[in-house]
């Protein structure tokens, strides 16, 4: 049995956190150099905001709805990331970080799936401040599913299991819902798909594996009996997410030594930042998953993630703040069986906006990674290696929308007011220019 | 953190006490202090029970009990000093602690964050100031809660 836990419109939840204000109010994301959006609260949905939609075309409705737009401020949101995670891994025997504001568990064995569920969702909730949902299901594309329900319908509260539904209730939810929803499908394949009327859910419940493998593939056949709860999917395979490139191996042997985790994070950063050339990608986080044998008693889950300053496919920026991560969360003592490095968020190097004060990648880094990697095709695996750390450097964008790294800056800490007076309405204050505006009390002096 | 402290704390460390560890390049970036008990002050052999104090004293293990749960902020105004809480003063605030009635919390109110002492009552709560000229907060609103109990106070001496 699997669940899938994920955070609400994450990056948009992220921004209300420490802004109760903006609670129940529309709250959009845009991405670097604030060019389009890419996320929405439900609130900024409902106002009619379409996801990836070009800031400037839809200022009009952002003025006329008082619509709360931020620049992405991928710090904060990798800073809340790792505390979820590890919020849902003080509970789930079994976790598989899948994006940044999702991750599988594994719930076999647990008796009461629906209670523990709903356990996660109140604790992400209390320790982090973010709004989860979670799907439970005998196969990862039923938790998926189910989480995809969970979220569109408010009857569940947040999470919906469903091994709780009958039978009725199920074919009535796949009836209604388009294939294109469906995890694994893609475009492409949908269109594919819908020439041989197979248009909702419950057309691909009732379509012959075999025939799926034979017309598409073997990816379409299992996701058919992953839908009749056969799993196919083990918790910790790699599944074909375009968000994300993923490198992880086991160790031959269990390793408690940071140097060798380090050195093994260290070329799965190399490899991922390989492929995410190929595809012309730039990734503008990096995760680090590291951890023990969980069938043992001592155990842990060590998950951390970071942004970066600017989107980048460069080996040395990617392999240094994968090994920084590394560092982190490695526990001495602790025997590690498995560590792997997620590259997140991922950009089209060709589609962002070139900005003269944001380099990113600078013209000379993109040639050297040119070189590493024919050099490593002819030669084979990893004849070009960085051999040290790059230093930081420092990139400018664009981004006027700003919050606070309310988590990350001590000075950047969120404000928070002890003389508030409880008489009527206070206009919602900016946590960067906190309102120190005296209340109505003669003995109250501040400076 | 390698300070010369550190350095002069990781030298003089029983030697029985894992010293491959504790002079491993600093891999951890935790802020550490140096060990409570000192050898050089103590000719001869070591004391078998200064093996315990070699790692140091690590302020995050001390004052964070959940990471994952637990905020900094900055405290303004003045209404907590009969709390002994001042303008400018930084809380850490655990948001996996149940308060209970006199527990210094954060709360969000009316779509703010306020700090106030928390009171129990038989169907909700009441929020008070450490000022008796601050007038009670009652929550009103469905959205009002409480975000977390402030477990420590930072305040810098020397300014």
């Amino acid at each position: 049995m699997f669940a899938l836990i994920d955070g609400n419109s994450f990056f948009a939840s992220c921004e209300r956190v420490f802004r109760p204000d903006l609670w129940r109010k529309p709250v959009i994301v845009l991405s670097n150099n604030d060019g389009c959006v890419i996320a929405r609260s439900e609130e900024a949905k409902k106002a009619g905001i379409p996801m990836g939609a070009p800031f400037f075309k839809i200022s009009g409705l952002v003025e006329r709805h008082g619509i709360a737009a931020f620049s992405c401020n991928y710090e904060l949101y990798a800073d809340l990331s790792a505390r979820m995670m590890a919020c849902v891994a003080s509970l789930a025997p079994a976790l598989e970080v899948y994006s940044i504001d999702e991750a599988f568990a594994d719930f076999s064995g647990i008796t009461d799936a629906s209670a523990l569920g709903v356990k996660i969702r109140h604790r992400v909730m209390r320790w982090i401040g973010i709004p989860a949902c979670v799907g439970i299901g005998a196969s990862k594309t039923l938790a998926k599913f189910s989480n995809h329900l969970a979220k569109r319908n408010p009857r569940f509260s947040g999470v919906c299991n469903w091994l709780d539904l009958t039978e009725t209730e199920r074919l009535q939810w796949m009836r209604s819902t388009s294939v294109f929803d469906l995890w694994g499908i893609g475009r492409k394949l949908g269109e594919k798909l819908l020439e041989q009327r197979i248009r909702t859910v419950f057309d691909l419940y009732g379509a012959d594996p075999a025939l799926m493998r034979r017309r598409h593939s073997v990816t379409v056949e299992r996701i058919v009996h992953e839908l009749h709860g056969i799993p196919c999917l083990e918790l910790e395979e790699i599944s074909p997410a375009q968000r994300q490139v993923l490198r992880s191996r086991s160790f031959a042997e269990e390793v408690s030594d940071i140097g060798e985790i380090k050195a093994a994070v260290s070329r799965h950063a190399h490899s991922a930042a390989a492929a995410l050339r190929r595809w012309n990608g730039l990734a503008s986080c990096v995760g680090v998953m590291i951890r023990t044998n969980r069938f043992k008693a001592e155990r842990h889950f060590g998950w951390d993630v970071t942004s970066l300053p600017a989107p980048s496919s460069d080996t040395l920026v990617l392999s240094a703040a994968a090994t920084r991560l590394a560092g982190r969360i490695f526990r001495p003592g602790m025997k590690y069986k498995k560590a792997g490095v997620v590259l997140l968020e991922l950009v089209d190097a060709n589609t962002r906006t070139g900005d003269l004060f944001n380099p990113g990648d600078s013209e000379r880094s993109r040639a050297l990674m040119q070189t590493i990697d024919s050099i490593n095709s002819r030669y084979g695996g990893e004849a070009v290696k960085s051999a040290a750390e790059l230093v930081g450097t420092k990139w400018h964008t664009r981004r006027e929308r700003l919050s606070p790294r309310y988590t990350t800056r001590w000075d950047e800490l969120r404000r928070v007011d002890a003389g508030t007076t409880n008489t009527g309405f206070k206009e919602p204050v900016s946590p960067r220019r906190p309102d120190f505006s005296p209340p109505r009390s003669e003995s109250a002096t501040r400076a | 953190m390698d300070t010369p402290e550190r350095k002069n704390a990781l030298k003089t460390a029983d030697p029985r006490a894992g010293i491959s560890e504790s002079l491993a390049p600093d891999e951890n970036p935790r802020p550490r202090m140096s060990p409570l008990i000192d050898d050089r002050i103590r000719a001869g052999f070591p004391s078998p029970a200064s093996g315990d104090a070699s790692c140091g004293i690590d302020l995050n293990e001390h004052l964070i009990r959940n990471p994952a749960a637990t905020f900094f902020l900055v405290v303004s105004g003045d209404s907590m000093v009969g709390e002994g809480i001042d303008d400018g003063d930084m809380v850490i605030v655990d948001r996996s602690v149940e308060p209970r009635s006199g527990s210094i919390v954060v709360a969000a109110i009316e779509g703010d964050f306020t700090l106030k002492r928390f009171v129990k009552t038989a169907a909700s709560f009441e929020l008070h100031s450490g000022n008796p000229e601050y007038p009670v907060i009652h929550p009103k609103h469905e959205d009002d809660h409480i975000v977390g109990v402030v477990c420590w106070i930072l305040r810098k001496c020397s300014r």
